[in-house]
């Protein structure tokens, strides 16, 4: 009871957003008609990918096209049998640029989902956690949750001893992982017993929304009349957003705070998105690949939302219309969930646009332009940043690129979570200038260091001329010597030979 | 890009709230003053927004009258200020408030200072003679007669008295039962709660510079402080609590340094009070904490101290 | 006036000595502003290297927006060093270049690797050279010296960059 109140006290910062949009129904819907498959070659992350395939070439379901740059060990995996259309020709919109994509033109139109379900006989324990490991590299399992991070990378963590399956999507009106839960609950608790098997983790723990009671209900029972799910644990955080982040849910749940510069991992936590769970429990048991996800399709004016599951890589046109929404009523397309998700950039080809692998969500006719007047110093929002900052200043701050100011020391903090732009009276994007605060004082730090390294360089190459000369010199006089040595000795030969001839 | 959800507050609207809220003071006001009341909110009203946009297109800046910020200065001022002076004071006081404490920083929302109590502070110190005078609430005077009043410096005197705060500087203990300025204040007081309701202001500037005031009193004058009830209904702190010290633009951010920054204006207006010349210095204790705020805001700003086990 | 007069000479002994000793010695000042130099080396500002340039502008020779590859930044904080006027940058800064060797083309003359600042070039006499493209700064000081003109400029990829936020939009 008293820990219970004590929990209660760690205040999780954050609003309750209701938008006034209808969510998706909870059945998952599955595309049947694809008609290309782009792939950007760079991803919401930064990274930047190349193409490990030409044009013309024929790829298989699976087949790896496409590497990061940056070699993280990301890769892109064709979803479907077909032709490598173009490369680099045709410019895919993300949200806030437009990049080169690959472009696959399948096959065949129809899209086959290798719908695997658990069967109660199989025995997951005896699963070899080698094997385990060694199929979620294969298949390039990511987290679907948006961080994009290697599974794989994260199982490899030093000393990981809880497992975390994240179900609390505080995007509002999203609900997809809430689809997921009640459609593959079975799949998500053996991917979860998966992973702790690989991690040599000690508990696995599903975490919720408080306000989603059935769901709570349906699990724990299921949990309960299932043996081998015996010891699962269910928590709950607030139904406010940003509670989902996982910083959020490690602070309210498990009472562990991380700096900026740590990760879950940092301190024996495995945190994984509930879909990802799903993924390695395919790869694990039917050696497959991650090709899809689900993700929710709603908006304004739409009349029936649906969660959809398709191929990652397919495009927005086919998903519009397989939903039978007309393309010629759609405004705005914005990728992502409401809060944290961006917009396609305006006037490109819906064609091209397509769904990414941390993209959550396709939200439809929300954009509203807004006009931005003057920040007033109200302080809304150092009231709603969940972590503390002081947003009005920061912007002054960065807006007069005075990197320094106290205010922006701790901007890694900031995790963009669109609070501070959700509150804004005078409708400032605060998180576009502190995205750009971070990209400068990145940059700086990394210019400062290459100054350093490259002066290195230049003493190094100063002292090396100068040694250079003094050797050169040397070996001059060196010489000199000899050859007076040498002249030396030839007179004293000759004088000699004229003494003994004499 | 903006995020597509935004809250449906913006600032104008805020602004526009704060009017309302300021309307039934307003309205009481020109009701005891009579004509003169209109004429002296007219004028300054007039000269804020001519003012505004005059030396915004001379120093072109960015202004828009919509967004109220002037208006509420010269609102702010009218309730401030007496009813009995001259056309010319009131000119001036706006003027000054506009171009010296906003449209010279860059105009809306760039100003360190509280523009109202910038162009207050300008005529108390210019026009002293005419501050500490107070007319007796009489609202018979007919059209005429006070346009003549309004437009010349003659007839004042002999229709002033000294405000019931002077008159307690001067002769401690007789408390007038003027029972206007009260009601004023208790409407003010009204509008303030209805914005506090509104979410509008935050609660934390009434409630610490109530906090200053009383300590205040407390140590220099204990026998007003024992009356600082009537203290309240009788004074400016009222109005400075509810819709001076609210001000966005020159206060600070922080609760912390909110909290300070407002007990300080209480505290300090007090002082200036008991060991100055002018009989309030609520309009002294706002600028001298105006200038400092963007200090306490860094002072207390430790941003996020995550503690690692 | 004889006071007067005392009191001028007094002045201006003290005046004297005040600059002799309480001057911040031009050296500290040479370092300070390398400090702020990116270290290029590139010899765009028209001095052999960052040091130069540094005791240039200490000496107040040089203006303190010849720093190519510095930009704003550099000049910002030169400015506020010295308390001179923030001025705009001489040359516009370039989008980050590296330089390859042609290496079909290259008689080994060993011209570039003398001239290279960091030293990124690699090579013998009668050798082929190659640029170590990790420590090139796109200087383009071996362009010029190469007798075969056998090194090209070739342009980074630049990576996405999030655009300043604007509020008045006048």
């Amino acid at each position: 009871m008293l820990k219970k109140l004590l929990k209660q006290n760690i205040k999780t910062k954050g609003l309750q957003i209701k938008p006034g949009l209808k969510a998706a129904s909870l059945d998952i819907a599955q595309i049947s008609d694809i008609n290309s498959l782009v792939y950007p070659l760079e991803d919401a992350k930064l990274n930047t990918y190349i193409p490990t395939v030409s044009i013309g070439d024929k790829v298989k379901k699976g087949q790896v096209i496409a590497e990061a740059e940056n070699a993280h060990g990301l890769k892109i995996l064709a979803a479907l049998d077909g032709v490598i259309e173009t490369i680099d020709e045709v410019k895919a919109p993300l949200p806030q640029k437009i990049t080169p994509a690959l472009i696959i033109k399948p096959d065949n139109k129809k899209y086959w989902f290798d719908d695997v379900f658990f069967n109660i006989d199989v025995k997951l324990d005896e699963y070899p956690k080698e094997m385990i490991f060694e199929k979620i590299v294969q298949a390039n399992i990511q987290g679907l949750g948006g961080g994009l991070f290697l599974s794989a990378k994260k199982i490899l963590g030093s000393n990981i001893e809880h497992i975390v399956l994240n179900a609390v999507e505080c995007e509002p009106i999203l609900n997809c992982d809430e689809a997921v839960l009640y459609n593959y609950l079975a799949e998500v608790l053996a991917g979860g017993i998966f992973l702790k098997n690989a991690a040599k983790a000690k508990t696995i723990t599903i975490v919720l929304k408080e306000n989603k009671k059935d769901l709570i209900n349906h699990i724990s029972h299921f949990v309960k009349n299932n043996e081998q799910f015996n010891g699962i644990n269910l928590a709950t955080v607030p139904d406010l957003y940003p509670s989902g982040a996982e910083k959020e849910i490690l602070k309210h749940v498990f009472n562990t705070k991380l700096t900026s510069a740590q990760h879950a991992t940092d301190h024996g936590f495995l945190m994984q998105n509930v879909m990802t769970c799903v993924s390695i429990f395919r790869a694990v048991t039917c050696d497959l690949p991650q090709l899809e996800r689900v993700f929710s399709v709603f908006g304004k004016n739409i009349e029936s939302p649906t969660n959809l599951v398709a191929p990652i890589g397919v495009t927005v046109e086919d998903i519009l219309a397989f939903l039978k929404i007309d393309s010629n009523k759609v405004d705005s397309i914005r990728i992502g969930g409401l809060m944290m998700g961006e917009d396609i950039v305006k006037g490109t080809s819906r064609k091209h646009s397509a769904l990414l692998k941390s993209s959550n969500g396709i939200i439809l006719n929300t954009y509203e332009d807004k006009e931005v007047s003057e920040c007033i110093n109200c302080g809304e929002c150092v009231k709603a940043c969940p972590v503390d900052l002081v947003p009005n200043k920061m912007f002054k701050a960065a807006q007069a690129d005075d990197f320094n100011s106290s205010y922006l020391k701790n901007l890694s903090e900031c995790m963009n979570c669109n609070l501070c732009n959700y509150v804004c009276p005078s409708n400032i994007d605060l998180v576009g200038m502190f995205k750009y605060a971070k990209q400068q004082k990145a940059m700086i730090q990394e210019e400062q260091k290459r100054a350093e390294y490259i002066n290195n360089l230049t003493q190094k190459k100063i002292e090396r001329t100068k040694f250079e000369k003094q050797e050169k010199e040397r070996i001059k006089q060196e010489r000199k010597l000899a050859r007076q040595k040498r002249l030396e000795e030839k007179q004293k030969k000759e004088q000699e030979t004229n003494e003994t001839t004499a | 890009m903006k995020p597509l959800l935004s809250l449906k507050n913006d600032t104008h609207k805020i602004m526009f709230e704060v009017i309302i809220s300021l309307i039934p003071a307003i309205l009481y006001k020109v009701y005891i003053f009579g004509w003169l009341g209109a004429f002296s909110l007219i004028t300054l009203i007039a000269t804020a927004l001519i003012t505004e946009k005059a030396l915004s297109k001379i120093l072109q800046i960015k202004s828009d009258l919509g967004d109220y910020s002037s208006l509420i200065t010269a609102i702010l001022l009218f309730l401030a200020l007496n009813c009995n002076m001259h056309a010319f004071i009131y000119i001036m006081a706006s003027l000054v408030a506009i171009g010296l404490g906003k449209i010279v920083y860059g105009g809306f929302a760039k100003n360190i200072f509280n523009p109202a109590m910038v162009g207050w502070c300008f005529v108390m110190i210019s026009f002293p003679q005419y501050m500490t005078k107070h007319i007796d609430y009489n609202n018979s005077i007919n059209f005429i007669d006070s346009l003549r009043v309004f437009f010349s410096f003659y007839n004042i005197d002999s229709l002033t008295q000294a405000t019931p705060l002077t008159q307690y500087k001067h002769d401690q203990g007789l408390f007038d039962s003027n029972c206007m300025i009260a009601t004023l204040n208790i409407l003010t007081l009204i509008g303030g709660l209805y914005l506090i309701a509104k979410r509008v202001i935050s609660y934390i500037f009434p409630l610490f510079i109530s906090l200053g005031v009383i300590v205040a009193l407390f140590t220099f004058d204990y026998e007003l402080f024992a009356a600082s009830s009537l203290f309240f209904l009788y004074g400016p702190i009222i109005l400075a609590a509810f819709y001076i010290i609210t001000d966005p633009v020159s206060s600070p951010s922080l609760v912390k340094s909110q909290m300070v920054y407002s007990f300080m204006i209480g505290f300090v207006s007090i002082l200036i009070a008991k060991l100055g010349v002018f009989p309030i210095g609520v309009a002294f204790a706002v600028l001298l904490m105006n200038s400092i705020n963007f200090i306490l805001d860094k002072v207390f700003n430790k941003g996020v101290n995550y503690e690692t086990k | 006036m004889i006071y007067l007069f005392l009191l001028i000479l007094t002045i201006a002994i003290l005046l004297l000595i005040a600059d002799k000793f309480l001057k911040t010695s031009e050296n500290e000042l040479v370092t300070k502003i390398n400090d702020i130099l990116p270290q290029t080396q590139c010899g765009q500002c028209d001095y052999p290297g960052c040091k130069p340039y540094a005791e240039a502008v200490a000496n107040g020779e040089a203006e303190i927006n010849k720093c190519q590859p510095g930009g704003e930044r550099v000049i910002k904080e030169l400015a506020e060093l010295l308390g001179r006027e923030v001025l705009d940058p001489a040359k516009e800064k370039k989008t980050p270049q590296v330089v390859v060797i042609d290496e079909d083309k290259c008689i080994g003359c060993t011209k570039c690797i003398q001239v290279c600042p960091p030293d990124c070039i690699i090579g013998a006499v009668k050798k082929m050279h190659t640029v170590v493209e990790k420590d090139c700064t796109g200087c383009e000081l071996c362009i010029e010296v190469c007798p075969v003109d056998c090194i090209d400029i070739v342009q980074l990829k630049q990576s996405f960059k999030y655009k300043k936020v604007k509020v008045n939009i006048d």
